[in-house]
């Protein structure tokens, strides 16, 4: 009985500890959650994050899970609502399973943004895109079609089963094969977000379809995994990869040869373009359909889509042997 | 003076037996099951389980656990990674990854004998510490483009057989050896069985308890050195869930998780099976989602066959 | 007062061939405290595990408040208002004093919550019924002394609302103090109409509160009297019987000098003030009550305990254990009374069993062990002892008790040892693997190792024992040789008595 009471105080003096900051702060706090930390694509959106932060005066919060896990990503959320952030933008993991912590986030009074990877549409104030779904799908497809000389069998290694943006990718990347009919995809295989387990899984399939021409890393880990695989199989030039990953790591299978060309956008300009827009929305503007903003620092110019409440930072960019040294993300 | 009924009792020749009807139905549904690729394939991804398992196996025979191997990997990969990309001798990498393994280990061990704490708590806090720690060190970045000389180690074949499964069956003959033939080594069932008893009995416990822990991390590290090598990429989730393999490895293979009872060729046949039915799905190009399903079950089953046989003994 | 409340008549119960009760009858009255006394093994234990409902018994009849009853475990025998508060409380520490007493059968408000205030109020009803003032209601139990918790229990029995309350050695655990209190609750019992079984092994405390005793001895009730009609010689006596036996003759000769000495050794809550030699050719026994010291004094030679103070001289020099290991390397052997916990493997195999020890002794020059030789060892002590296996690799726990007990001995006869001690050698084992196990030890007094024996069996100590030392709550209350060693004797000093040698009748 005493335990009981003892309880509950202690959580309300917990409460109010927490709740505190929210009446002492100053600047804008903005949060961003990546699917994990630690990998190269994540740090170039935090670089971007930062210069942003410095360059408009607002806090910026980069943290995340160490792996891709859902469960820990919607705890991390959880913190930063206790913390009372202004914005939280978050690359989900899964979009379903988010839905609710961004829903108490949101009810809060939380500017909630996805970024990289959309969550549901009702819950997200923006969706900062990196490009559209269908131009990433169908441009992969034809880097892969290009280098494959437009027929033959080929595979697919992709990351995470359930990340909603690769699955997207993949959707439209099959749209995009009736337009290739001598070309075959024999299977879709999972890698998680881990380089050595994607190298195993793409050695298995290269010894499983002996008639392979190409496979498509899906994410920024299996892209460099499945050519370090083509590489190691001794396939170079039987074989090509190709990919959406960052140029850092693919640079040295551009240069064997394993990789011709592969695709992704800016991912600096994308965690800058987060901030600016959390920033944007914070001061109390609205995104207008069909305008093309003019964002100071990064290259591009992003459009609105209205009907899906979406940022979009500009089209795909196709990585080679001639620009690909340009880049030390 | 051979006991067939004996052997055919086993957990070594059921696991044996699966193996070959599983390659049997692979080598008939798919021709490319048995091509040297594939085999070269197959031992090179099992390599760096069974080397660990060796260690593993001792550590579950004593009735613990060691869940850090897959961190103790990846931060012997770091570390041979940083070296190798330092342009070090591929030698000083292979000694320092050891270094790292085994002090890891030495710690794991120390922390349950002198701080009394069970083996799962003690290495789960390692397992946390130890990818911290590689998060810092490597503060987010990949290694990547290690020289292909210094990859030999990983790479490499002899006599067509991969480097990496030549050094895992030499570690598995002496330490299998070892387990038979020296008094440590035997005593290490002892300690699995009874602990009391074996203490009264003359064996010395704590220091029993720290080698089996040193020797899985300097096992861990020695497969971290050859993961590195071989893959020429270290991030900062190298190695995890790795542990798990290895564990499900030793666990097919026999070893009760109860303790007392196990060998390190039948973990070896454990990685073997494990590595088979991956290796197998892909090749029939079965759903990749239902392979958790297949090994869950598998592990479940065994360990409840271990249950079991405990329960019949013990009445 | 005078209702008979509970009534056991020609009780029998069997475990695995040996017969632990034989017709026993045993009757209780309502406010009347009824001790009951008997050496170890004698079946008390036995007798009150089936009246709790922990066994239940192979013949005979339990009578309970005028009607036929079966009890079929110790939940309904609560229920029934049989309860039992044993040596070892058992308790759960992090749980409040209220929340022990209420568990398993809480106060409920109408809306099925647990209605704390009103067991709070039943609780201190209950303490003052005992005339205690509860000012630890809220404390987790753990933190009071064994005293207070066994009172608690006291508590619950009453809770729920017990007619018979079996208290199991209640003062062994207890300080003088904590006793005195207890005697006076129980007085308090007695007045309000509950019965009560008393057993322990002070006869003075018996003759202090009880108003009858009942005495067993090997599974029979040898006596039943009011307390007035006997004195404290006639129970010593009745508990103690006429054993037939035949002593083993061993052609051992006793050394001039002794091979062990020890000297005042002191392990607080264990054993106290402990000095004796041991001899080359002698089998020294140590007889006395289960608990009282004697595997105490034992584990500390071996080094599995370590003494407070005291010095042990061996083979005339000062002598220091620091771990078994060390023990063994000296020539010490130790075969301890658990042999499930401390002795075997049972999922390892009989040469491993037997060889485990001496592994670094059978190794070559590289450290490898010599596997002809050891499997040469097993078969050896296989044969010597005549161990009953389907062959070397058989696992141990697929022997019988006697043939696993002959295992754990050719272990520790395998590192030679000058000094091999015994803990209960013969428990649990058959009468015919008994009988060779006791002329294997006479073989080795032979042999020249010097044995000590440890048991609880007065005819196992009184076959083969040359000296005796018995032991009392952790004290030597008697030294006993040649003519002396008698039963009567062992009784009287394992009692606490304090016997001293020469002066026995």
């Amino acid at each position: 009985m005493k335990k009981y009471r003892f309880s509950i105080v202690l959580a309300l003096v917990f409460l109010l500890v927490f709740a505190l900051p929210v009446f002492a702060q100053e600047k804008y706090k903005i949060a961003f959650v990546p699917k994990l930390v630690g990998i190269p694509y994540f740090n170039a959106m935090e670089e971007g994050g930062k210069k942003a932060a410095e360059d408009l005066g607002v806090e910026f919060i980069y943290t995340g899970p160490v792996t891709a896990d859902v469960a820990k990503q919607i705890e991390t959320i959880d913190n930063l609502i206790t913390q009372g952030v202004d914005a939280i933008a978050v690359a989900p993991n899964d979009p379903a399973a988010i839905t609710p912590v961004l829903e108490k986030a949101k009810e809060k009074g939380i500017l909630v943004l996805t970024s990289d990877t959309d969550g549901a549409q009702e819950v997200r104030d923006l969706f900062v895109n990196q490009a559209i779904e269908k131009e990433i799908g169908y441009t992969t497809m034809d880097e892969l079609a290009k280098a494959m000389d437009y027929e033959g069998e080929f595979a697919i290694v992709s990351c995470g089963p359930t990340a909603w943006n690769l699955n997207t990718w993949i959707l439209y990347e099959l749209e995009r094969l009736a337009e290739y009919p001598d070309m075959e995809l024999v299977t879709i295989r999972y890698a998680e977000e881990d380089v050595q387990l994607a190298i195993n899984v793409a050695l298995d399939l290269i010894n499983a379809f002996p008639n392979l021409k190409g496979i498509i890393g899906q994410c920024s880990t299996s892209a460099p995994g499945v050519a370090e695989a083509v590489t190691q199989a001794g396939k170079i030039g039987e074989i090509v990869a190709t990919g959406v990953s960052v140029p850092s790591m693919m640079r040295p299978y551009v240069k064997n040869g394993a990789v011709k060309s592969f695709v992704l956008w800016n991912p600096v300009d994308l965690g800058y373009l987060t901030v600016w827009a959390a920033k944007y929305l914070l001061d109390g503007n609205q995104f207008e359909e069909g305008i093309e903003y003019e964002v100071p620092g990064i290259s591009t110019k992003p459009r609105y889509a209205a009907e899906s409440k979406m940022l979009i930072l500009g089209p795909p960019m196709v990585f080679d042997a001639s620009n690909v040294d340009d880049f030390d993300f | 003076m051979i006991n067939f009924q004996r052997i055919v009792r086993r957990r070594e020749f059921t696991v044996l037996v699966l193996i070959l009807i599983l390659s049997a139905i692979f080598s008939f549904t798919t021709e490319r099951f048995l091509s040297v690729s594939n085999i070269t394939n197959l031992l090179l991804q099992l390599s760096g389980v069974a080397i660990t398992a060796i260690g593993m196996t001792m550590v579950i025979i004593t009735g613990g656990i060691d869940v850090s191997a897959g961190s103790t990997l990846g931060m012997a990969c770091v570390v041979s990674g940083y070296l190798l990309m330092g342009g070090y001798s591929p030698f000083l990498a292979l000694v320092l990854a050891v270094l790292v393994g085994l002090g890891i280990g030495f710690v794991n061990g120390a922390i349950i004998v002198w701080g009394d704490v069970p083996p799962i708590i003690a290495t789960l806090g390692m397992m946390n510490l130890i990818r911290a720690l590689m998060f810092q060190t490597l503060g987010g970045r990949w290694i990547s483009g290690i020289p292909p000389a210094c990859r030999t180690i990983g790479l490499g074949k002899w006599l067509g057989v991969p480097i990496p499964m030549w050094i895992a069956t030499f570690l598995i003959i002496v330490f299998s050896y070892f387990l038979s033939y020296r008094p440590l080594g035997r005593h290490i069932y002892a300690v699995g069985n009874n602990p009391e008893a074996a203490r009264v009995s003359g064996v010395n416990l704590k220091s029993t308890i720290i080698f089996v822990y040193a020797l899985t991390g300097a096992l861990a590290g020695f497969a971290g050195l050859i993961n590195a090598a071989r893959t020429g990429i270290v991030q900062t989730n190298s190695g995890m869930g790795f542990e798990l393999d290895v564990i499900a490895a030793v666990v097919l293979g026999g070893t009760s998780a109860l303790g007392g009872r196990g060998t390190i060729i039948g973990s070896l046949l454990g990685a073997f099976l494990v590595g088979i039915i991956k290796n197998g799905m892909v090749l029939l190009n079965v759903p990749a989602l239902s392979e958790g399903l297949v090994i869950g079950a598998l592990i479940i089953i065994s360990v409840l066959a271990d249950i079991i046989r405990a329960r019949r003994e013990t009445r | 007062m005078e209702t008979t409340i509970l009534e056991c008549r020609e009780i029998s119960k069997s475990f695995g061939g040996v017969r632990a009760l034989k017709k026993v009858d045993f009757s209780l009255r309502q406010g009347e405290v009824h001790a009951l006394v008997g050496e170890n093994g004698a079946g008390k234990s036995t007798l009150i595990r089936i009246i709790s409902g922990a066994l239940l018994p192979d013949e005979g009849e339990i009578w309970y408040g005028g009607q036929k009853v079966e009890i079929t475990s110790p939940r309904l025998a609560q229920g029934m208002g049989i309860s039992a508060v044993y040596q070892d409380p058992l308790i759960y520490p992090y749980l409040s004093v209220v929340e022990n007493i209420f568990l398993g059968r809480e106060i409920k408000t109408p809306r099925g919550n647990i209605d704390w205030k009103r067991q709070e109020e039943k609780a201190q009803e209950l303490f003052a019924s005992l005339n205690i003032a509860p000012h630890f209601l809220r404390q987790p139990m753990g933190e009071l002394s064994v005293g207070l918790q066994q009172l608690v229990l006291i508590a619950k029995a009453l809770a729920y609302e017990s007619q018979v309350i079996i208290f199991d050695e209640p003062t062994a655990i207890l300080t003088e103090h904590e006793a005195e209190r207890l005697f006076q609750i129980i007085e308090t019992l007695r007045e309000q109409g509950v019965g009560i079984i008393y057993i322990s092994h002070r006869l003075e405390e018996i003759f202090q509160i009880a108003d009858r005793v009942t005495v067993m001895r090997d599974g029979e009730v040898v006596g039943d009297y009011p307390l007035s009609a006997v004195n404290r010689e006639m129970i010593v006596e009745l508990m103690a019987g006429k054993h037939l036996v035949e002593e083993i003759e061993h052609g051992g000769e006793k050394s001039e000098q002794p091979v062990l000495v020890v000297k005042n050794l002191t392990k607080k809550g264990k054993f106290e003030d402990i000095s004796f030699e041991a001899f080359q050719g002698e089998i020294l026994a140590f007889s006395g009550l289960v608990g009282s010291g004697r595997t105490d004094v034992a584990q500390a030679i071996f080094g599995i305990i370590s003494p407070d103070s005291g010095e042990i001289y061996y083979r005339g020099e000062k002598f220091k254990v620091h771990s078994p290991r060390h023990a063994m390397e000296q020539g010490i052997a130790y075969l301890p009374e658990d042999r499930k916990s401390q002795g075997l493997f049972p999922i390892l195999s009989v040469s491993y069993n037997i060889t485990v020890s001496i592994l670094r002794q059978i190794t070559n020059h590289l450290g490898i062990v010599n596997t002809r030789k050891e499997r040469e060892i097993a078969e050896k002590y296989v044969k010597e002892l005549s161990i009953r296996t389907p062959g070397l690799e058989a696992k141990v726990f697929s022997l019988s008790g006697g043939n696993q007990q002959k295992v754990v001995l050719a272990k520790w006869l395998g590192v030679n040892p000058r000094i091999l001690i015994l803990d209960e050698p013969t428990r649990g084992i058959d009468v015919a693997a008994k009988a060779e196990v006791h002329q294997m030890i006479a073989q080795l007094v032979e042999r020249g190792i010097v044995v000590i024996i440890i048991s609880s069996e007065l005819p196992e100590v009184l076959k083969l024992a040359d000296r005796v030392i018995v032991m009392h709550e952790g004290k030597i209350t008697g030294v006993f040789e040649g003519e002396d060693i008698s039963s009567t004797n062992l009784v009287r000093a394992a009692t606490g008595e304090r016997v001293l040698p020469g002066k026995s009748d």
